[in-house]
């Protein structure tokens, strides 16, 4: 599991590779951090191949902050377990 | 020496009799009356005993008993010396125990000849019982042994496949040992493979010939050889290593569930019977072959016999120990009989095995078994009575690819990463491509909720905020690194059936129980609760058993995504 954030046209992109788990949430916890409240957000999950509960959780305290967040380039796996939480309706995934 | 114990309340009669003895041979003790006799018996423990009769305190008749009482298994002599020559004082000594007599006044001949008589005795009697402790030692061992051995081969002989709903068998041996045998794997998925063999004779050296293809057999059905080819690969093995007068019958066949057919060579077994849903027979399947390890070629002309499978047939393959069964009154059980319950219309199909097993047994009474007996009912369609019972009516045609149990010790939970141990259990597994992403977190899901609220009891209301998310899983840190007691156990099986994969997932763990939903709050779009809704989402079905330790889920996708 590894998490990079970078800068591009005023959006924070956050992208997390491998699995994407409660272990994740400190380094998620300081990728948040570079991302103001109200500002707009990128999550990429392209190389994402594993994601439980927690990690929709902390998807979910992402978008608290008024942050506009945007799920991409998820694999039909992925996107299955998107689903199922109903994240879809939440936020914008594809 | 040779140690007597003389007792006599006449001081006179004891040095006579010790000086009857000669002293070279001979250590005499003596007391004065019967009760001296006793205690001098247990402390100097005599080979023989000379015994008066009237004596004061206890007599003589008294102190035989008293002393043969406590002799268990040892025999030492007793000889009452006596001038009671009447026969109801023999008869009372005869019945007090008292091995011999010699009457007073004693001539020295008749002493010493008595004493060689009684002595010879004693000799014999340590014989047999050093014989009969070796005996027992050597067949104690031997029963260890056997029993060891009977284990081992038993795990050596296991497969998991059997273990599917789809056979039920019973395999008697007559012995601790089992010369029949039975085996089956799964060659590629919804297609098994088994054997179910006979070997000449019976015990130890029939069981033993069974390892060789036994050890090979996995591998063999993993290569996916055909099934002519299998039967001469094993054919092959055996030969190499049983001797000329052994070999193997077998009925070797392969159950295709996606076709609906099995193949079948019965190579020197009894007839194989077909039976159809309601009854009557379907197909009669005769030997075609000679058994296995009988010729250096197996030979292939002979293509294998395909039974198509309708809808509720069951197959019945059994050993000869079943139809060949005699009983007390020489009858024997024949395979008319056999063939008459396999056919019966009376018979309910689900009744069958059993009711063919309770009249064998009822039939063979108490006669002991002369063979090994093997009954095996294979029944392809597992859906129409049993499988509702088990409450998975999706599952046609099933069978087991395999069984993964995990036991997560509270040790393990300190150190270990659960999530990066079940992501390397799901990497190898094929038929999981396109859903390890769900299975992962239906796993992790259950998992966690056992670990943090049946093991470390958290409280997930503190995943509200982000700090609090932290806060959370620093609190699980600590809770893990403390954890003095607990475990977490899983349970995973996948099925495999004509048109789905499906996963029975069960968690267990040794806490008191939890009540997900009332810890769950999937409302609003709170950062905890979800876990379960997760699961549930995924899932075909979810159920938690009190008092919430213990909780089932079933997984299924189509085999075509």
């Amino acid at each position: 599991m590894a998490i990079h954030t970078q800068l591009a046209n005023d959006e924070v992109i956050i992208v997390i590779s491998g699995r994407f788990d409660f272990n994740a949430h400190r380094e998620f916890r300081e990728a948040v951090k570079t991302v103001g409240h109200g500002s707009r957000c990128v999550v990429d999950l392209g190389d994402t191949t594993y994601l439980d509960s927690s990690a929709l959780g902390m998807l979910l305290l992402l978008r608290d902050g008024g942050r506009d967040v945007r799920i991409v380039k998820c694999s039909d796996e992925v996107k299955k377990v998107l689903e199922i939480a109903n994240f879809h309706r939440l936020f914008n995934v594809s | 020496m040779i140690r007597v114990l003389v007792a006599d309340d006449q001081r006179i009669n004891r040095v006579l009799l010790s000086g009857g003895l000669d002293p070279s041979r001979y250590e005499v003790v003596e007391a004065v009356d019967g009760r001296e006799a006793v205690e001098k018996f247990d402390i100097y423990k005599p080979d023989v005993v000379l015994l008066d009769v009237m004596m004061p305190q206890m007599d003589g008749f008294e102190a035989t008993r008293v002393i043969k009482g406590r002799l268990g298994q040892d025999h030492v002599p007793i000889i009452l010396v006596t001038s009671l020559t009447d026969e109801q004082s023999l008869s009372q000594g005869m019945e007090a125990g008292a091995d011999d007599f010699i009457p007073k006044p004693f001539n020295r001949m008749v002493l010493e000849s008595k004493m060689k008589a009684a002595l010879r005795i004693r000799s014999l009697f340590k014989t047999l019982n050093s014989n009969r402790a070796e005996l027992q030692l050597l067949h104690e061992q031997s029963r260890r042994e056997r029993t060891m051995a009977a284990k081992l081969m038993a795990s050596a002989l296991q497969t998991t496949a059997l273990s599917g709903p789809m056979f039920k068998f019973r395999s008697r041996p007559m012995d601790v040992f089992n010369g029949d045998l039975l085996m089956a794997a799964e060659t590629e998925p919804g297609k098994i493979r088994v054997v179910l063999g006979d070997f000449a004779g019976h015990g130890l050296a029939a069981a033993i010939g069974s390892l060789p293809l036994a050890m090979d057999f996995e591998q063999l059905c993993r290569s996916r050889l055909s099934l002519p080819t299998f039967a001469r690969r094993a054919n092959t093995s055996l030969r190499a290593v049983l001797p000329r007068d052994r070999f193997l019958a077998a009925a070797i066949f392969d159950i295709n569930l996606a076709d609906r057919v099995i193949d079948m060579i019965n190579a020197g077994m009894p007839s194989i019977f077909v039976r159809k849903m309601g009854g009557g027979l379907r197909q009669r399947v005769d030997s075609t072959h000679f058994p296995l390890a009988v010729l250096d070629e197996f030979p292939g002309s002979e293509p294998p016999v395909r039974i198509h499978i309708e809808p509720g047939d069951r197959l019945y393959v059994y050993s000869d120990g079943i139809t060949e069964a005699q009983n007390s009154a020489g009858l024997v059980y024949g395979e008319e009989r056999f063939e008459t319950l396999i056919a019966s219309e009376k018979l309910g199909d689900s009744e069958v095995f059993q009711y063919i097993l309770n009249e064998h047994d009822a039939f063979v009474r108490d006669t002991p078994p002369d063979d090994d007996v093997t009954l095996m009912e294979v029944f392809p369609d597992v859906d129409h009575e049993e499988s509702q019972s088990v409450g998975m009516p999706n599952i046609l045609l099933c069978s087991r690819v395999f069984h993964i149990k995990l036991e997560l010790s509270n040790q393990l939970l300190r150190s270990a990463n659960i999530n990066h141990l079940i992501e390397s259990i799901l990497q190898g597994v094929e038929p999981l491509e396109g859903h390890r992403a769900s299975i992962f977190a239906i796993l992790i899901e259950l998992l966690t909720n056992a670990i943090d609220h049946g093991l470390l009891r958290l409280d997930s209301r503190l995943k509200h905020s982000l700090e609090g998310f932290s806060e959370y899983y620093e609190e699980r840190e600590r809770g893990l690194k403390a954890l003095e007691e607990g475990t977490v156990m899983m349970d995973m099986d996948l099925r495999c059936s004509k048109k789905q994969w499906s996963l029975d997932i069960e968690v267990r763990d040794t806490g008191s129980g939890f009540n997900i939903y009332t810890r769950s709050d999937t409302r609003n779009n709170k950062a905890h609760g979800r876990g379960i809704m997760l699961v549930e989402g995924l899932c075909e079905r979810v159920q938690y058993f009190e008092p919430g330790n213990r909780v089932q889920a079933t997984y299924m996708w189509d085999k075509t995504s």
